[in-house]
């Protein structure tokens, strides 16, 4: 850079004049620099996230478990599900199938319907070496389901279905076409398959199926000692249904219940200066000056809180509960908007007093601005029975919150607590409230419990870190409404 | 927090230590990025450009000089990256249709005269403001000049002596010098306004 003594008197000017102008960039301008500095600080929030989403997942789960559980557990006990894909053979998760299709005369060991009702063909069920199976239901590609109960050895030796050039050898084998589902049966049965698999009616001894040529060579055969047995089993098993079906006992989910919740609420704050003993602010009146008069006015505005906890009953009067929560805090205070941004300055301990720019005066005028945050918080708490018998219940309880602050609008006060500046770096990630609260609840005949009551939840550190030379403590008195299902 | 607290303390990546260096410096450092720019907008984009490069690159400051001085030069050079991105700066303005610039001049904010001249200075065409930005305030010679906007030192003499008399033109229509004394003495000028 060139070392000059100004050339003339209007680069002078032009020099000077341009120094003096300040600008005040906007926070934004910080928030942007700062995240680009230390990407690693959006952990927190993602972490948050992440957590939530858990939760959401841990919820629709939960939910959607009960539906058969029982039956799955009693089908489990005697299926094995294996899929079929062409000439693959598979074992997957259990797979809930029914008999019931099945008459008790007609018992059935193998079955295979094609569930579109169309005769199972070439292109549906290709086995090879499929060495059947006791107690296993297939499920052949997405159409085609073979069904095979009780039976301990059905087939010994390689199978084949469908197979043009190889021959089906099955023992004991009955064909039945049910509603229009087409069901292999097995009981004793020989056959040269070459088109496909056809259905017999081995009572009347035809063959239920379009084609011909595989209708000539499907005979029925007598009933054997063999199919007698396999009707004693399938019987004995159908009457042992009910024992076999019971579901076993789960002690977590007879006393856990899962609570969702809404809390519709006033919040305020109360403030004091950092040295002061007292924090004032119950009233509307949230500062007063050296001389008495009055510095800040506030006033309440609407909070809502949200979430979900688990309950876990620990005794007769005592349960236990933890879940996720979203509040949204918000308060009021009146204040002059100014014509234009007026600057001023703000004193924070470890760096002193710093220029900002501020368009509210804290003259209480016609003016006001929303103090908000949105946070998510982890309720930890117990809940206490008070009183009340059957369905009308009175519970008192307390909880613990862990809270992480995603977002919000912060208005400090300046030095010389004539300003309003917007300061959202001012405010504290991390806090920590607590919520006290009693309510009736209700359980209808639908095992749905309803409770209504009183809450009352308090901000335990201040909203802004300890850098600001305030000290601020939200609070909320709401009413909270939920509903509670058992697992 | 003193400057030496602040640049130890930025060095070791602490957040408050930052802030207190962005928050000592940013307020000049926009008025310089704002006579490049055309828009405030724009000048707090470059501003927050420039910040990232002082922040990463102030273990190369070596105390020889003010930190001020060597945040200046980042945040000059900043701009002239970010114009250089968008705009080619040959650009001339014949002197013929300069008044076609004076048009606007309405939009000028009469509320300081560091203001107005700046805002003078901004209604420039942009090969103009920024050779005189650069020679007239931020001190550069036209030979860097021409080194950092990739033209002829020549033509950054000329660039510049029409931007001069182009803005001397503006300042006295604006009644904030008065061009029968200016040459003599400004102060004086200024003291009438």
């Amino acid at each position: 850079m060139e070392d000059k003594n100004y050339r003339d008197e209007f680069e002078f000017f032009l020099k000077e004049s341009a120094d003096e102008l300040r600008m005040v960039p906007s926070r934004k301008t910080w928030y942007s620099i700062y995240n680009n500095l230390h990407p690693d600080r959006k952990w927190p929030s993602m972490a948050v996230c992440l957590l939530i989403l858990t939760a959401v997942l841990y919820v629709g789960i939960a939910n959607n478990n009960s539906i058969s559980s029982a039956a799955r557990k009693a089908t489990s006990q005697n299926f094995t599900t294996t899929t079929i894909d062409k000439k693959t053979t598979s074992i997957t998760n259990n797979y809930t199938t029914s008999t019931e299709q099945t008459s008790p005369e007609k018992t059935t060991f193998l079955s295979m319907a094609n569930n579109d009702g169309h005769p199972v063909t070439n292109s549906d069920v290709e086995l090879n070496n499929t060495a059947l199976l006791n107690n296993t239901s297939l499920v052949m590609n997405d159409k085609t389901t073979a069904i095979i109960s009780n039976i301990n050895t059905i087939v010994r030796d390689n199978m084949i279905l469908g197979d043009a050039k190889a021959a089906a050898k099955i023992e004991n084998a009955q064909l039945l076409k049910t509603k229009g589902e087409t069901t292999v049966t097995i009981s004793t049965f020989n056959a040269d398959d070459e088109d496909g698999i056809a259905a017999a009616d081995k009572e009347s001894g035809e063959v239920k199926t379009g084609d011909k040529k595989l209708e000539n060579k499907l005979l029925p055969v007598e009933n054997s000692a063999f199919k007698i047995a396999l009707l004693n089993i399938e019987k004995s098993w159908k009457e042992d249904y009910a024992f076999r079906n019971k579901p076993a006992l789960n002690k977590f989910k007879e006393n856990a219940s899962l609570s969702y919740y809404i809390t519709p609420s006033l919040g305020y704050r109360s403030f004091k200066r950092k040295g002061e003993k007292q924090y004032t602010g119950s009233s509307l009146v949230i500062a007063r000056g050296n001389n008495d008069e009055v510095l800040l006015i506030d006033d309440a505005a609407l909070n809502l809180e949200a979430g979900a906890v688990l309950q876990y009953s620990v005794s007769k009067s005592i349960r236990l509960k933890m879940g996720l929560q979203a509040n949204y805090t918000n308060y009021l205070s009146h204040v002059t908007a100014l014509g234009h941004p007026s600057q001023t300055s703000l004193s924070v301990a470890n760096r002193g007093t710093v220029v900002r720019s501020s368009s509210y005066s804290t003259k209480a005028g016609n003016d006001r601005i929303n103090k908000t945050t949105m946070q998510v918080s982890l309720p930890i708490g117990a809940d206490v029975k008070i009183a009340g018998k059957r369905n009308l219940k009175w519970y008192a309880g307390a909880t613990l919150q862990p809270t992480y602050v995603l977002s919000g609008s912060a208005f400090v006060l300046s030095a010389d607590e004539k300003y309003y500046i917007s300061e959202t770096p001012l405010l504290r990630k991390m806090n920590l409230n607590t919520g006290i609260e009693t309510y009736l609840s209700f359980k209808s005949s639908n095992s749905v419990t309803l409770s209504v009551g009183p809450q009352f939840r308090y901000q335990l550190l201040s909203t802004y870190k300890n850098d600001y030379n305030y000290s601020e403590k939200a609070y909320n008195i709401g009413v909270k409404v939920g509903i509670t299902t058992s697992f | 927090m003193t400057e030496e607290q602040m640049l130890a303390g930025t060095l070791k990546n602490n957040a408050a230590a930052q802030e207190a260096l962005y928050d000592r410096y940013s307020p000049r450092m926009l008025s310089v990025c704002y006579r490049f720019a055309k828009s405030r907008e724009d000048a707090e984009d470059m501003l927050q450009e420039g910040f990232i490069k002082i922040f990463t690159q102030l273990h190369q400051y070596r105390n020889e000089g003010a930190l001020e001085g060597w945040i200046r030069r980042i945040i000059v050079h900043t701009c002239i990256n970010v114009l250089k991105k968008n705009k080619k700066f040959s650009e001339t303005v014949d002197l013929i249709h300069a008044h076609a610039f004076h048009t606007n001049e309405e939009l000028i904010p009469s509320i300081m005269q560091a203001k107005q001249v700046v805002e003078c200075i901004r209604m420039l065409p942009l090969g103009y403001k920024t050779v005189l930005n650069l020679y007239a305030i931020e001190g550069y010679s036209h030979k860097e000049i021409g080194n950092m906007l990739d033209i002829e030192e020549s033509t950054s003499r000329s660039q510049y002596t029409r931007a001069k008399v182009m803005l001397e033109d503006i300042l006295v229509r604006k009644n904030i010098i008065d061009k029968s004394q200016y040459k003599n003495n400004y102060a004086k000028t200024n003291a009438k306004i």
